[in-house]
């Protein structure tokens, strides 16, 4: 493969594949900080 | 704290509790399910090698940003906020808008009837891929052995039975995962297909990267073609197949956001869905093309000179290339399999804005829903498709859907809420209520202005060139008839159903009312019961 195909496939991949990565592990915790908070408000929790 | 808004004024009976996803998890992957399709194993790969290699990364990316997320967000936030299918949450945002909702169910039914028989096909390919039944010429076979294509256009009643019993199959399965509903139904299939849809094509990526001349495939598709940048049919290439790609702006994230519990992160899972969406692109493309590749190697032709998108590429290219693979048979069953479970998963999400918006229209249950929409469409699937001239219909009608009639209810869309009812603030704050991360002012600026902008210079390209030039050689008639003829019926049949009377009072279900915005600007947090709330 020439240099600016391996370029191009590489940074291609970082972004969309990183960018998968990094909204689905900001989604996960952000449900988790939603599901602990809702824990705590709620007047019959442990 | 109230949350949810009622107003009880009218006799007509009201609806059964609105039916949930079990959570976001079930959400995200129904999203992804639609979302992913056949346009993203057949499209997307030939649109990148056309319209610039590698560079056309940049305007993918900008698109994807500046006009797919946007609109992504707005249906999620419409859908959500107005808990209802498409003309009945479009209803509540602005009386008039209803039948705007109804233009977008008309165009879900007519991609349902044609995208059905392209999973018929699939399925019986799998099964050819087990003994190569193509052999030497699979062109021939497609055409003339398999479609039995009758010669030039017209609308023949002619029936293939080779395409019609997996059709019917096809729509069984649609229609009796529908009638489960949304948790048993549209969830579960998502949660089964979804996974499997990615291990199996990363299985055949891998393959088809172990192939001699794979690199010369991956060389022609991300060799960066600069002058291709300044070229402003490259920059619409790119917003269309972001368009087209992500399943927006004819009804599917309405109705699938509208089934969300009260608190759900609608931006953080639109992010993910819209960047699945990309990924699962990419992978196909670096696998179409090491495939491609490989062909290249074996054959002496260019890729230049092979049929690089659509069904040509599905069920001509690709097995003509599975005859000459090692393993081919395996790698036929899994590559077809693929493309059924990304179609099946986005036809039931199709066919799901129409079952929902009838059910509501008519107060029926999800059951009977499913069934009449599944009878109606099947058999107009049937009538048009399973016949001897079913391919040139197909193409026909989905390039004029697809190209005019989505990307015209996108721009109505866009325009009605940021310049006409101007509710998108309203919506920010919606958003924002729930969600994390926030969306700023740069949604609002995208969707008033950039959307449209980049969404009419799409369409008038796109019209222009089919009334100047045509489409593919067809008749002016058959043009006439299964193109314009057919986005004006769908014009036609919204005002008309907009015209019928709601069966249920649909002006008094609840809505998640400002309460929540309030809970945004005040910091207040809003905790309750998500499912009791939601279908209270």
């Amino acid at each position: 493969m020439t240099f600016g195909a391996i370029t191009f496939m590489v940074i291609f991949m970082l972004i969309v594949w990183g960018g998968l990565v990094v909204s689905a592990v900001t989604l996960h915790r952000n449900n988790k900080k939603e599901a602990a908070a809702e824990r705590a408000h709620r007047p019959d929790s442990d | 704290m109230s949350t949810v808004t009622a107003s009880t004024s009218s006799e007509a009976p009201h609806a059964a509790p609105r039916e949930q996803w079990s959570g976001q998890l079930g959400f995200l992957f129904a999203a992804i399910g639609s979302a992913v399709g056949l346009g993203n194993i057949w499209r997307f790969p030939g649109v990148a090698y056309s319209n610039g290699g590698g560079a056309f990364m940049i305007p993918y990316l900008v698109a994807l940003l500046c006009a797919g997320v946007p609109i992504l967000l707005l249906d999620y936030s419409i859908g959500h906020r107005f808990r209802g299918s498409a003309p009945a949450a479009l209803r509540r945002l602005w009386k008039p808008a209803e039948t705007l909702g109804w233009f977008q169910v008309g165009i879900s039914f007519v991609i349902s009837v044609y995208y059905a028989v392209v999973l018929a096909w699939a399925l019986r390919y799998m099964i050819f891929s087990l003994n190569l039944a193509w052999g030497d010429d699979p062109e021939t076979f497609f055409t003339s052995t398999f479609l039995q294509s009758a010669s030039g256009e017209g609308a023949s009643f002619d029936f293939v039975p080779g395409v019609l019993a997996p059709l019917l199959l096809v729509w069984l399965v649609s229609v009796g995962i529908l009638a489960l509903g949304v948790q048993k139904g549209l969830e579960r299939a998502n949660i089964v297909f979804i996974p499997l849809l990615f291990a199996f094509f990363i299985v055949l990526v891998v393959r088809a990267l172990f192939l001699p001349g794979a690199a010369a495939g991956l060389n022609a598709l991300f060799t960066p073609e600069w002058s291709a940048l300044g070229d402003p049919g490259v920059w619409l290439a790119a917003f269309a197949q972001i368009f087209f790609s992500l399943s927006i702006a004819f009804g599917i994230m309405v109705t699938y956001a509208s089934y969300l519990p009260r608190r759900s992160n609608l931006v953080g899972t639109g992010f993910t869905a819209a960047f699945a969406n990309s990924s699962f692109e990419l992978l196909a493309g670096i696998g179409v093309f090491a495939v491609l590749g490989f062909m290249t190697v074996q054959s002496g032709t260019p890729i230049a000179d092979m049929t690089i998108t659509g069904p040509g590429l599905s069920f001509i290219a690709f097995p003509q290339i599975i005859s000459q693979m090692p393993g081919g048979p395996l790698v036929g069953v899994l590559f077809f399999a693929s493309l059924g479970m990304a179609g099946l998963t986005s036809l039931i999400s199709i066919l799901q804005v129409i079952s929902a918006a009838v059910q509501e229209k008519f107060n029926l249950g999800p059951r009977t829903g499913a069934v009449i929409v599944g009878v109606v469409a099947g058999t107009i699937s049937v009538l048009f498709f399973a016949t001897t001239t079913g391919l040139v219909t197909l193409d026909t009608v989905d390039k004029f859907i697809n190209e005019i009639g989505v990307v015209f209810s996108a721009i109505v869309l866009a325009i009605l809420v940021g310049h006409v009812v101007r509710k998108l603030p309203m919506l920010q704050r919606h958003l924002n209520a729930i969600s994390a991360p926030r969306i700023g002012g740069w949604w609002l600026v995208l969707l008033k202005w950039v959307v449209p902008i980049a969404l009419i210079a799409m369409l008038a390209s796109t019209i222009v060139a089919l009334l100047t030039e045509g489409y593919e050689g067809y008749a002016s008639w058959f043009l006439g008839v299964f193109g314009w003829g057919v986005l004006g019926l769908i014009i036609v049949a919204a005002f008309v159903l907009t015209a019928i009377p709601w069966r249920r009072d649909v002006d008094a279900e609840e809505v998640f009312d400002d309460d929540l915005d309030e809970a945004a600007t005040t910091g207040a947090a809003t905790h309750s019961d998500n499912s009791e709330e939601g279908s209270r």
